[in-house]
């Protein structure tokens, strides 16, 4: 069954403001994600800040290509292929034992560390970039459809921001509990 | 029938909306909480020089090009504050270190150790607004005092002896470390235990 042209909208759209928020913080601050990426470990002195702009110009031209209706598919691939690339880093860092470094996820993000949530996380968004994949284009949408995905694209941005909070709190409530024992 | 189903459609998105924004809140109000509230007194970590030994003494020059000296008898206790511009708590914990400068200026230095990148900490420190502190840049110094989480600190005599150390989280356990070296034990937690044992 093809779902409602109106889910994929909302999912694109919803994924454009997440990689926005993302984008605008960390070209706020370049250096700043440039000693993030360094703190990863991953790479080379010499391609850290290359790295780090990559990343956040991939966000910011991702964030407008989801706007576009004609380049959705390739939006929705270059997004898939980003997350795969930053959650493959999360998850290195995770096996070595190195938790304590700025996730630099950014935007709605919190000051978030590391964590096996990080990367549910992430999951979750690769289930919203996949969802246009799933839909039929059979319904021509009206005004009251154009509502329902404002509706649904501030609510999810508000879930997702209430979701990373969650995660940033996490650790600090684990120092609370060890503390006491 | 359609009117009604529009009706509270557009009812409840206006209060989904206001759940969203009430649990996002709520989840921030936790987060608050958990910092304001962490565990009284700095964790210790038994690694590195031990409380009441001597300091791993340093001769190093600061971001500015000045000289530090870490380790030797001087005129004021130094609290040594290890940091990196990607350690979340650190940023958090910059306010409380300024405002700690100026309480206890008549006996205390508070030098910034950090390692890494010299650009991106320049920055940071400008950014942060840190050129009060002496900020310097050495792995050596973090593996001689075997800091493994940030921000860690450690308090430092007039004679180079350590006095106080561990992994803090918050104004409290900063503070807790020179109320250590007051009571003259090495951490909260072993004073909080000399008094249950008393009892």
């Amino acid at each position: 069954m093809a779902l409602d042209p109106v889910l994929a909208l909302a999912a694109s759209l919803l994924m454009a403001v997440i990689f926005a928020a993302g984008a605008v913080e960390k070209l706020r601050q370049p250096w700043m994600f440039a000693a993030i990426v360094q703190a990863y470990g991953l790479l080379p002195a010499a391609l850290v800040t290359p790295a780090a702009w990559s990343v956040a110009l991939a966000e910011a031209a991702l964030a407008l290509a989801l706007c576009l209706p004609g380049a959705h598919p390739w939006a929705s691939w270059g997004g898939l292929l980003l997350l795969a690339v930053v959650t493959a880093a999360v998850v290195v860092n995770l096996l070595r034992g190195r938790v304590g470094i700025d996730c630099g996820c950014g935007g709605a993000s919190a000051d978030q560390e590391l964590s096996w949530s990080l990367v549910w996380r992430n999951l979750g968004l690769v289930g919203l970039l996949g969802l246009p994949f799933m839909t039929g284009s059979g319904r021509v949408l009206g005004a009251a459809d154009y509502l329902t995905v404002a509706f649904a694209v501030v609510a999810g941005f508000g879930l997702y921001a209430g979701a990373n909070q969650l995660l940033a709190n996490a650790p600090r409530l684990h120092d609370l509990v060890e503390g006491h024992a | 029938m359609i009117q009604a189903l529009t009706v509270a459609v557009v009812i409840l998105s206006i209060l989904v909306l206001g759940l969203v924004a009430a649990v996002f809140a709520l989840a921030r109000q936790v987060g608050i909480v958990y910092e304001r509230i962490a565990p009284v007194g700095a964790l210790t970590m038994d690694a590195g020089p031990k409380v009441g030994e001597a300091a791993p003494s340093f001769d190093l020059v600061d971001l500015s090009g000045e000289r530090v000296e870490i380790g030797r008898p001087a005129v004021h206790s130094t609290l040594l504050f290890f940091l990196s511009p990607t350690c979340p708590v650190c940023k958090k914990l910059l306010p409380i270190l300024k405002s700690t400068a100026r309480s206890e200026q008549s006996w205390l230095r508070i030098v910034l150790a950090s390692d890494g990148e010299a650009e991106a900490q320049r920055r940071f420190r400008a950014a942060s607004k840190l050129e009060q502190f002496p900020y310097v840049l050495s792995t050596e110094l973090g593996m001689a005092f075997k800091v493994s989480r940030l921000p860690h600190a450690v308090l430092i005599d007039e004679q180079g002896r350590v006095r106080s150390k561990g992994l803090v989280n918050s104004r409290e356990q900063v503070e807790s470390l020179f109320n250590a070296k007051d009571l003259g034990v090495a951490t909260v937690q072993e004073y909080l235990g000399r008094q249950q044992q008393n009892a």
